[in-house]
């Protein structure tokens, strides 16, 4: 099984902190849990962690290598090829206000998925049954909660397949029942060897995390220091 | 020392001046190669939003646009009654037209009616899109902001900005002439016929220059400002403010530069003799 994602020596930065994640390598069908050590980052650290390992940001140091080659030797149109692999399920923002939920998990299938419009409405209305979202399908972001619109994002990131799957925050994990539809939909696709799948999480959370572990997460702790600290 | 260090202020300012002006032609560039090297990726939602960007610049103007350039003829069509005399006949007053409105009001005054309706929209658009973290999803979706962003308000402000401007020369024509048609007894075939002899080549030269440059200069300012902002909403109104003062400077600038450059051709001088 070939390495999804190869991290070494990264350094990246949120908030006033210098965040050093240990190296790892992933496969396809690995989960990991990404957490700040002892608690002292909160803020951006998850976005900054996640927008890192899904390549629209650079780290300060370190490597990245997806798919078998370093993210910083690919020149801008062959990341661009790569990013249909990779998805992102944000935490804060990022669905295009100006659309609907529907249109927002149509557009990465209508940009790159080369089917008909038949096909590409039933991939869509397939991800809507999937997340729970065909009742507020017509809606838009704003309309929407917190919880609706990670939903979304969820569905949105997994509309292409990806092989390398990154997720910010929490989401609408729920503590007491454990993992939520949205979570078990992710958490299946990296079980079923689909992706690897990479949760950053910008506080330790014990009870996702210990969910995770049941499934077979590893968990990496990031130190966090202050940003004048040495890399 | 004082004069030290006004020569510096003047000597940054051009400096920075240089600099705005490389990245929006490196932004231009940009614009227009990575819908190119994208061409394979889906079509159909590209052009949707060059049709909305016609819809939002130019449908939603005409309105305006049309009661502006009714006034202006009307204007345009007074002033060269009474200055040449009412007297003085059709080729005057479609010398009159031709020059005031189709080569320099028309660009102009639909010029300022996009900075203020789409120039400023776009930049509090895109920005707000940069915040919230929008523009950010379409990069990790592989889809290139400058393809699905830049690329078709561009288009489609040009395409905009065309037909607003023939709107608005058209609208001025007909109200100039229903003027005319109080203060002088003119004939709609001797009134049109004066307004068509009188343009030349070199007048529908400056007007698409104007509208082309001038087009193509105050979107990209637009989308330029927008991508420009960074993480805090409150970036987003100096974003705004930025864009929609820089592209009306640039606009005036423009519109001056090819007024003189038309005026020192034989042909535009001898129009404006003609006036005069």
């Amino acid at each position: 099984m070939s390495i999804a994602a190869a991290v070494d020596g990264l350094v990246c930065e949120a908030g006033g902190l210098r965040l050093r994640a240990p190296p790892f390598d992933f496969m396809a069908g690995d989960i990991a849990v990404f957490e700040p050590q002892g608690g002292a980052a909160e803020g951006e650290f998850a976005a900054a962690i996640a927008r890192v390992l899904a390549t629209v940001a650079f780290p300060l140091a370190g490597t990245l290598a997806l798919f078998g080659e370093a993210v910083a030797a690919r020149g801008y149109v062959d990341l661009l090829r790569t990013r249909h692999r990779i998805g992102l399920v944000q935490g804060r923002g990022g669905l295009l206000s100006n659309r609907t939920l529907r249109d927002n998990i149509a557009l990465p299938i209508a940009t790159h998925g080369k089917l008909d419009a038949r096909a590409e409405a039933a991939r869509v209305q397939a991800l809507l049954a999937e997340f729970q979202l065909e009742r507020v399908a017509a809606l838009r972001p704003h309309e929407v909660d917190g919880t609706t619109r990670f939903r979304t994002c969820a569905a949105r990131a997994v509309a292409l397949g990806p092989t390398w799957l990154v997720v910010e925050g929490v989401g609408d994990f729920e503590a007491s029942s454990g993992l939520s539809a949205t979570w078990r939909s992710l958490v299946g696709r990296a079980s079923a060897g689909e992706c690897a799948l990479a949760a950053c999480l910008s506080r330790p959370n014990g009870a996702l995390t210990a969910v995770l572990c049941e499934v077979g997460a590893h968990v990496y702790g990031c130190v966090a220091e202050a940003s004048g600290g040495t890399a | 020392m004082a004069r030290l260090s006004w020569l510096d202020e003047v000597g940054a300012a051009a400096i920075g001046l240089v600099r705005y002006a490389w990245f929006l032609l490196a932004f231009l560039y940009l614009s227009i190669k990575t819908p190119w090297i994208c061409r394979d990726l889906g079509q159909r939602d590209f052009w949707r939003q060059v049709a909305l960007q016609v819809y939002f610049t130019a449908v939603q103007a005409i309105g305006p646009v049309v009661t502006l350039a009714l006034v202006v003829g009307l204007f345009a069509i007074v002033e060269g009654v009474s200055g040449l005399g009412a007297l003085s006949g059709a080729d005057s007053l479609g010398r009159t037209i031709t020059v005031v409105v189709l080569r320099e009001v028309a660009p102009l005054l639909t010029g300022i009616i996009v900075i203020v309706r789409s120039v400023t929209a776009i930049a509090a658009e895109i920005g707000s899109m940069r915040v919230q973290r929008e523009i950010e999803a379409l990069e990790v979706m592989g889809i290139p902001p400058m393809r699905q962003l830049v690329a078709p308000r561009l288009l489609g402000g040009l395409l905009s900005l065309f037909g607003l401007s023939v709107v608005f020369s058209a609208a001025a024509l007909v109200g100039g002439f229903a003027i005319a048609q109080l203060l002088v007894s003119l004939p709609a075939a001797v009134f049109l016929g004066a307004v068509f002899s009188a343009t030349s080549p070199v007048d529908l030269a400056a007007f698409l220059t104007k509208i082309v440059l001038g087009g193509l200069g105050v979107f990209l300012i637009a989308c330029y400002q927008g991508m420009d902002v960074g993480t805090s909403p409150t970036e987003v109104p100096v974003a705004v403010s930025k864009a929609a003062l820089h592209a009306l400077v640039y606009l005036v600038g423009l519109h001056g530069a090819v007024t003189v450059a038309v005026f020192l051709t034989g042909t535009g001088s001898s129009i404006f003799m003609g006036v005069l």
